[in-house]
C-alpha cells in the first residue's frame, strides 16, 4: 500500500518581497502544485493523499482561494485528507467549516476532525492528530496515541499517524507545551501502535529520530531562502507493503527557487563572475534572488555591476539586495579621475566622495551614499557610455 | 602693456598733438570740450586695429573736416618683452612703420608691420581687459567691467590665489547636470519633490493599509477567541442549569410536608387564642368585683377621718380668739403710757427754754458794755491824730530835704578850687576879714566855691573868687534849703529830730485806732450796735415776762440747772420712744391674730362640708356592692376564674407542642432554599438564552469574517508596503547620491570661487575703504562681478546703489584689476570723463585711490573738469 505523504501546501501565502507581477505567478504555483501531486500520486500508485497540516496559509481567507484549490483537489484522482494545523486551526473561524469550503469541498477531500480512526484503504487505518486552536498547550500526536489506547492495532491492520508542529528534538525552544515527542513517538512505532506517523510544519524534508517511520515531508513548493529551507519542494511517496518498513521516496514537485547570493567582489572579473552566475540561473521568472555583495570596487566596475544587476532585475521574479549583507565600497583614483575628464573643484569633491566610499561598515552615517554619489557621477560625466 | 607717448596728425580736430606718457602713475589730460580728447583714445584703437589701408567709415571719421589731409597716429608702446614705435598713415598715402626697440631692434614697415604688432599684442597683451578697463565717455558709468574671461586677469588671481579655475565647458555641463540630477529629487530649498515625494507618500499610505488590514485580522482572532469562549461557557452553564432543576424538585417537596405542620399549628394557635379571651373576660370580672369592695372600704375610712378633722378645726378657732382678745388689752394699755409721756416731755422743752434766754441776756449786755470802751478809744487816738501832722509821707519829704541840702554843699565844696595856706612859722591871717591862725602843723585849707579875700600880713591881700560854676552850685544849696524849710514849716516842727519824734507819736495813735476798729468788728459782726441794743432790751422784756421758770409738772431744783434739765428731757424722750416701740409690736401682734381667727373660721366651715360629703360616699358604695352581691355573689366569680385558666393553659402547651414540630423542619431554610433553587433556574435560563444569542450573533460575524479574507487583504497590504517600501529606498538611495553629491561639489565650487575671487576683492576692498571709509565690504562674485556693498553693516545691492555709488565702485573696480596685473602684462586704465556724479568728499577719497592705483600700473585720464581730479595727488597733468 502507497500514500502520498505531502503538507504546508500554504495555499494563500504571500510573499512580499515579490513584485505586482510575480506573486500572482507565485500563488498560481501553490494551486498547481496540487494538480503536480495528484499526478505523482496516480503515477505511483498511492492509494491516497495526506496533507499534514497548513493545507491553507491562514483561516482568513478570501472563498475564491479556497474555491480554487478545492476545485484543483477535486481533480486529483484519489482521495486526500486535509489535517488543520497551526496555521488553519479547527477553531470557531475554520476555514474548514466555513460556507466557501463546505459548500465547495468535493467528495474525495476528507477533513480530519478529531483523533477518531479512518478506514483510508483496506486494511489501513488513519489516525489525525488535528490542531483546535493556534497555541495548544499540549503534545496533540501523544494525545492522538492515548485514543489508541497505547495499543497495536487488530491484526492486519496498517495504522499511520497524522500529526503537526514541532518535535522536541529539532525545537530550539523547550517551553514549548506543544512540542511532539519524540520519544513517545518511536516508542508508539517500536511497540507497532502505529507503523508510519506523517508529519507536517517543517518545510524541508526530514527524516525524524532513527526509526525511519517518522517524516516531515516538508512543502511542495518553496516558501523560504535556501539557507532556511534547505529541501522543500518535494513530496515524499511511502510504501507500507511491508508494515513494518516502510519505503520512503523523495520526489521533486517545487518549481520555484528562493537563492541567497553572498559573494566577495574586488575587480572587474568579480563582477563578471557574479553576473554570470545570476545569468545561469533558471527559470529566472520563477527564481528569487537575493544578494550579499562585500568588498571594494573601483568606480567603473562598480558602475558596472549596477548596471548589470539593474538589467537582470526585470528578469528575475524578484533580484534584491540583502540590505544587511551588503558591504560593498567604491574608490577612485586618479587615472579614472582623468578618464572621466573631471578637474578643479569637481576633482577636490570626488576625493572627499571617494575617500567617505572606501569606508566600509563606517555605520550609519553613510550607508553607502558616497558610493552612490560617485556612480552618479561615473554616470553623469559620461563614464558610463 | 604701457604707453610711452601718443602723437597725432590730422586727427579728427587734432591738427599735430604729441603727448608722453610716464611709465606709471596718474596722468590727467585736461582740455576744454572738442579739443580732442576722445580722440586720444580713438587714435590709438585705429592705431592698434586698422590697416593702414583700410577705408571704413571709422577710418574716414578720423579725416579732419573738409580736409584732404592724411591723418597719421604714432605711439610709443610697451607690450610685454617688447618695446616698439608704431606709426600708420591713412587715406592718404597710406603707410605703417614699425620700429621694435626691445628685446630686438627690428624694423617693418606695411602689412608685416601691422601683422607683427598684432601678433605681439595677441601674445603678450590681454586686449579684452584693456577694452575693459576703459571708462568711455558717453557709455553707462555705472556699467561694471566686463572682467570674466580675461585671460591676464584670470592668471593674476590664479597666481594670487593659487587656485585653478578652470571654467570650461564640460566642468559646467558637469555642474549643471548635477544641479539637474539634484532638482530631480529636492526642490530648491531641499524638501523631497516629485517622485521621491511621492514614493514617500506611497509608503506612508501603504502604512496605513497594513495598519488598517492588521487590526481587521486581529479583530477576527478576538472574536474567534470570543466565540470559543461564549460556547465554553455554554456547555458550562447547561451543566449548571441541569444540577439546579434537580435542586428545585427536591426543594419543593421538603416545601409541601412543610405546609400540613404549619396548618396543625395555625389551628392550636386559634384555639390558644379563644381561650385566652374567656379567660380574660373572668379575670375582668373578679377584678370589678374586687375593685367595688376596696372601694366600700375606702368611702367608711374616708368619711370618719373628715369627722375628725371637723372636730378640731372647732377646737383651734376658740383657742385663737381668745389669744386676740388678749392682745388688744396689751395695746389699750400702751397707748396710755404713750400719753403721759407725751406731755412730760413738753414741759421739760419750756424749762429749757427759759433758761437759755436768761444766759443769752447777760451775754449781749456784757458785749455792748466793751463796745462802747472801744469806741471811746478809737474817738480818742482820731482826736490826736488830727494835731499830730508828721505822718510818714511828710517825714520822708523832710528827710529827703535835709539829704540833698547836704549833698548840694558837699559838691559845692568838693568842687571849689582848693587853696591851702601853711605858715612857715605860726601867724595869724585874715579871710573874708577873719584872722585864722596858720602854723607848720596847722595849714589853712580853704574851698573856693565864694569869693574869699585873705590879708596876710599887712601887705599881701590875697583874693580867691570861684569860677561861674561855683555859683549855680551855691544857688542848688539854696534851693534845697529852701524846701528843707518849707517842709518843717508844714510839719511844724524846727528840725528832723523834732520831726522823727513827731512822726513816732502819729504811728501810735493810728496804731491805737486800728486796735480799736478790730475789736469793734469782733464784737459786731454783721450786726450794728443799735440792733444790739435793741435785742437786749428784748431780752430783758422777756426775762422780766418770763418770770421764774413755770411748769405744771413738778420741777425738782436741779432742774433749774441747764444741763440736768437736758439730760432729764433725752430721758423722757427715750421712754416715749420704747413705749412707741412696744406698742407697735403689740399692734402687730393683734393683726396676725386677727387673720388666724379668720382662717380657722374657714378651715373649720371646710371640715364640715367635707364629712358631710364622705358620709353620702360611703352611702353610695355601700349600696353598689349590696346590688352587686346580689346579681353574681363573689364565689362563683371565682370558681369562673379558676376554670378558665386552665383552659388556656392546656392551649399553650398544644401551641408549643405543635411549634416544636413545625421548628424540627427547618421551615426557614427550606423556604429560602426553594426560592434560591427557583431563582439559580430562571437566572440560568436567561443566562442560556443571552448565551444562545450572543453565539448566534457572534457565529454570523464569524462567517461574514470569514467571508472577507482578511489574511488575504493583510498579505496584499503588505506586499503593496514592501513594493513601496523598496521602491522608495531605491528612489532616496538615488536622491541621496543626488544630495550628496550636489552638496560635495557646491561646496567645493563655493570654496574655489572664494578663493578665486579673494585678491580681486582683497585689492578692492582696500582702495574701497579710501572712498567709504573703514567699514565697506563687498561681495564678488565668481563672474567677479560686483553683487553687493556693505557699509556700517548694511548690505545694499550693487543695482539698488546710487548712480554715483555705481561709478565710484566701477572705478575701483578697474583700477583694482590694474593693480592686479600690472606685474603681469599689465594695460592701462583709461578713464574718459567720468566721476560726473560724484561729491567732493568721494572725489577726495577716489584721489587717493587714484594715486595708489598709479603707484603700478598706468592711469590716463582724459577730462574737460579737471577739478574732478584735483585730489591725485601723483598726477602729471598735460593741458591740450
Amino acid at each position: 500500500m502507497r500514500f502520498l505523504h505531502t503538507a504546508d501546501w500554504q495555499l494563500g501565502m504571500t510573499r512580499h518581497f515579490l513584485d505586482g507581477d510575480a506573486q500572482p505567478r507565485y500563488t498560481q504555483a501553490r494551486i498547481d502544485a496540487i494538480a503536480r501531486l495528484g499526478k505523482l500520486a496516480q503515477n505511483q500508485e498511492c492509494e491516497f493523499i495526506l496533507v499534514c497540516g497548513d493545507v491553507f496559509e491562514s483561516n482568513h481567507l478570501a472563498p475564491r482561494v479556497i474555491k480554487r484549490a478545492l476545485e484543483a483537489m477535486r481533480a486529483v484522482p484519489v482521495p486526500i485528507y486535509l489535517l488543520p494545523g497551526n496555521h488553519d486551526p479547527l477553531d470557531a473561524g475554520s476555514i474548514y467549516r466555513s460556507p466557501a469550503f463546505v459548500d465547495s469541498c468535493p467528495d474525495n477531500v476528507h477533513v480530519l476532525e478529531d483523533t477518531g480512526a479512518v478506514a483510508v484503504a483496506p486494511g489501513v487505518e488513519l489516525i489525525g492528530a488535528p490542531w483546535f486552536s493556534k497555541h495548544p498547550n499540549r503534545d496533540l500526536v501523544a494525545e492522538a496515541l492515548e485514543t489508541t489506547a497505547y495499543e497495536a492495532p487488530a491484526s492486519g491492520i496498517t495504522r499511520i499517524i497524522a500529526g503537526h508542529g514541532i518535535v522536541d528534538s529539532l525545537s530550539p525552544d523547550p517551553n514549548n507545551p506543544a512540542l511532539i515527542s519524540l520519544e513517545t513517538m518511536q516508542r508508539a512505532i517500536a511497540a507497532g501502535q502505529a507503523h508510519f506517523i506523517a508529519l507536517g510544519d517543517r518545510h524541508s524534508v526530514t527524516d525524524v529520530g532513527s526509526s525511519g517511520a517518522i517524516w516531515y515531508s516538508g512543502a511542495p513548493e518553496v516558501t523560504d531562502f535556501d539557507d532556511v529551507e534547505i529541501a522543500s519542494g518535494r513530496a515524499l511517496v511511502v510504501d507500507l507493503s511491508q508494515p513494518q518498513k516502510p519505503v520512503v521516496t523523495r520526489h521533486e514537485v517545487g518549481e520555484w527557487a528562493f537563492r541567497t547570493l553572498h559573494e566577495e567582489l574586488v575587480d572587474k572579473a568579480d563582477v563578471a563572475r557574479v553576473l554570470q552566475t545570476l545569468e545561469g540561473m533558471t527559470p529566472k521568472d520563477r527564481t528569487v534572488v537575493r544578494l550579499g555583495l562585500k568588498g571594494t570596487l573601483a568606480l567603473a566596475d562598480n558602475a558596472q555591476l549596477e548596471a548589470g544587476l539593474e538589467a537582470q532585475r526585470e528578469v528575475f521574479a524578484s533580484l534584491n539586495a540583502w540590505e544587511r549583507h551588503m558591504d560593498l565600497a567604491v574608490y577612485v583614483d586618479d587615472s579614472q579621475l582623468s578618464d572621466l575628464g573631471v578637474s578643479g573643484f569637481i576633482a577636490e569633491a570626488v576625493g572627499e566622495l571617494s575617500e567617505l566610499a572606501q569606508n566600509r561598515d563606517d555605520g550609519a552615517d553613510d550607508d553607502g551614499g558616497a558610493r552612490d554619489a560617485l556612480s552618479l557621477l561615473y554616470r553623469l560625466a559620461g563614464g558610463a557610455r | 602693456m604701457k604707453l610711452h607717448s601718443l602723437h597725432l596728425q590730422n586727427f579728427r580736430g587734432v591738427i599735430d598733438r604729441r603727448v608722453e606718457f610716464p611709465k606709471t602713475g596718474v596722468v590727467v589730460l585736461q582740455g576744454p570740450n572738442e579739443v580732442g580728447k576722445t580722440s586720444m583714445m580713438d587714435a590709438l584703437d585705429l592705431l592698434l586695429k586698422e590697416k593702414d589701408g583700410a577705408k571704413k567709415q571709422i577710418v574716414r571719421d578720423a579725416q579732419p573736416v573738409n580736409s584732404d589731409v592724411a591723418p597719421v597716429v604714432t605711439a610709443e608702446i610697451t607690450a610685454g618683452r617688447y618695446r616698439f614705435v608704431y606709426k600708420k598713415q591713412w587715406l592718404k598715402a597710406p603707410a605703417t612703420e614699425l620700429q621694435i626697440l626691445q628685446p630686438q631692434p627690428e624694423s617693418l614697415t606695411g602689412s608685416a608691420a601691422h601683422d607683427r604688432v598684432t601678433q605681439i599684442l595677441t601674445e603678450e597683451v590681454d586686449l579684452d581687459l584693456f577694452e575693459a578697463l576703459r571708462v568711455l565717455q558717453g557709455g553707462h558709468a555705472g556699467a561694471q567691467a566686463e572682467l570674466r574671461g580675461n585671460s591676464a586677469l584670470r592668471a593674476a588671481l590664479e597666481m594670487a590665489s593659487g587656485t585653478t579655475l578652470r571654467v570650461d565647458d564640460d566642468a559646467e555641463n558637469l555642474v549643471a547636470a548635477i544641479e539637474a540630477e539634484y532638482l530631480k529629487y529636492f526642490t530648491a530649498r531641499g524638501n523631497p519633490t516629485g517622485a521621491y515625494r511621492d514614493a514617500e507618500k506611497e509608503v506612508e499610505t501603504a502604512r496605513a493599509t497594513v495598519a488598517t488590514a492588521q487590526a481587521a485580522l486581529e479583530e477576527a482572532e478576538t472574536q474567534i477567541t470570543k466565540h470559543q469562549r461564549l460556547e465554553a461557557e455554554q456547555a458550562e452553564i447547561a451543566g449548571r442549569f441541569k444540577e439546579a432543576s434537580a435542586n428545585l424538585k427536591a426543594d419543593q417537596a421538603a416545601f409541601d410536608s412543610l405546609a400540613q405542620h404549619t396548618e396543625a399549628l395555625t389551628a392550636a394557635q386559634e384555639n390558644l387564642k379563644t381561650t385566652e379571651q374567656a379567660l380574660s373576660a373572668a379575670e375582668t370580672a373578679y377584678r370589678e368585683r374586687q375593685t367595688l369592695k376596696e372601694l366600700q372600704q375606702q368611702r367608711q375610712t374616708d368619711a370618719e377621718e373628715a369627722a375628725h378633722e371637723h372636730e378640731q378645726a372647732a377646737e383651734q378657732l376658740a383657742g385663737v380668739k381668745q389669744r386676740a382678745a388678749a392682745q388688744q388689752e396689751a395695746i389699750a394699755t400702751y397707748e396710755g403710757k404713750r400719753q403721759e409721756l407725751r406731755e412730760r416731755c413738753a414741759a421739760l422743752e419750756d424749762s429749757v427754754a427759759n433758761l437759755q434766754r436768761r444766759t443769752q441776756l447777760q451775754r449781749e449786755t456784757q458785749r455792748l458794755t466793751e463796745i462802747e470802751a472801744a469806741e471811746k478809744r478809737k474817738a480818742a487816738a482820731e482826736a490826736a491824730l488830727v494835731e499830730l501832722k508828721v505822718d510818714d509821707d511828710l517825714l520822708e519829704r523832710i528827710v529827703k530835704a535835709e539829704g540833698e541840702v547836704r549833698i548840694a554843699s558837699t559838691i559845692l565844696r568838693d568842687s571849689a578850687a582848693q587853696l591851702t595856706v601853711t605858715g612857715l612859722a605860726a601867724e595869724e591871717i585874715s579871710v573874708n576879714g577873719e584872722g585864722v591862725e596858720v602854723g607848720p602843723q596847722e595849714p589853712l585849707k580853704l574851698a573856693i566855691s565864694e569869693p574869699v579875700s585873705l590879708a596876710i600880713g599887712q601887705n599881701i591881700r590875697l583874693e580867691a573868687t570861684p569860677a561861674q560854676s561855683g555859683a549855680e552850685r551855691i544857688q542848688e544849696l539854696q534851693k534845697a534849703k529852701s524846701q528843707l524849710s518849707d517842709a518843717l514849716a508844714a510839719g511844724g516842727i524846727t528840725d528832723v529830730a523834732a520831726a522823727r519824734a513827731a512822726n513816732t507819736e502819729y504811728r501810735k495813735n493810728l496804731r491805737i485806732k486800728a486796735t480799736a476798729e478790730s475789736q469793734l468788728d469782733g464784737l459786731l459782726g454783721d450786726e450794728i450796735p443799735a440792733d444790739l441794743q435793741a435785742r437786749v432790751a428784748l431780752l430783758k422784756k422777756q426775762v422780766a415776762q418770763g418770770g421764774p421758770p413755770t411748769s405744771e409738772m413738778d420741777l425738782s431744783a436741779s432742774e433749774t440747772d441747764e444741763t440736768s434739765l437736758a439730760e432729764e428731757l433725752s430721758r423722757a424722750h427715750e421712754s416715749l420712744a420704747a413705749c412707741e416701740e412696744k406698742l407697735a409690736a403689740a399692734q402687730e401682734e393683734g393683726a396676725i391674730l386677727r387673720e388666724a381667727v379668720a382662717s380657722a373660721q374657714i378651715a373649720a366651715a371646710r371640715a364640715e362640708s367635707k364629712g358631710e360629703a364622705a358620709t353620702a360616699e360611703l352611702h353610695r358604695a355601700n349600696e353598689d356592692l349590696t346590688f352587686a352581691e346580689k346579681q353574681v355573689p363573689t364565689a362563683a366569680l371565682d370558681e369562673q376564674l379558676s376554670n378558665a385558666r386552665s383552659a388556656r393553659d392546656s392551649a399553650h402547651d398544644e401551641v408549643l407542642k405543635r411549634q416544636e414540630k413545625l421548628e424540627a423542619q427547618n421551615p426557614e431554610t427550606v423556604e429560602m432554599r426553594l426560592e434560591n433553587s427557583q431563582l439559580v433556574v430562571s437566572r440560568l435560563e436567561a443566562e442560556q438564552k443571552q448565551l444562545s444569542e450572543e453565539i448566534a450573533r457572534s457565529h454570523g460575524q464569524l462567517e461574514l469574517i470569514g467571508s472577507q479574507g482578511r489574511q488575504e487583504a493583510l498579505d496584499e497590504a503588505l506586499s503593496a508596503y514592501e513594493a513601496a517600501q523598496q521602491a522608495h529606498d531605491r528612489i532616496r538611495r538615488q536622491a541621496r547620491a543626488a544630495q550628496l553629491l550636489h552638496e560635495t561639489v557646491q561646496r567645493y565650487q563655493q570654496q574655489t570661487w572664494q578663493r578665486y575671487v579673494a585678491p580681486f576683492q582683497d585689492r578692492l576692498t582696500g582702495l574701497g575703504r579710501l572712498v567709504f571709509g573703514p567699514e565697506v565690504y563687498f561681495e564678488v562674485s565668481p563672474n567677479l562681478e560686483i553683487l553687493s556693498r556693505t557699509l556700517a553693516g548694511q548690505t545694499v545691492q550693487y543695482a539698488a546703489l546710487s548712480t554715483g555709488a555705481q561709478e565710484q565702485i566701477g572705478i575701483l573696480s578697474r583700477l583694482a584689476c590694474a593693480q592686479l596685473v600690472s606685474n603681469n602684462g599689465g594695460v592701462p586704465v583709461m578713464i574718459d570723463d567720468a566721476l560726473g556724479n560724484s561729491d567732493p568728499t568721494r572725489l577726495e577719497g577716489l584721489g587717493a585711490v587714484l594715486t595708489q592705483a598709479g603707484k603700478d600700473a598706468q592711469v590716463i585720464i582724459l577730462t574737460c573738469t579737471p577739478e574732478r581730479y584735483r585730489a591725485v595727488g601723483s598726477a602729471t597733468v598735460v593741458r591740450l
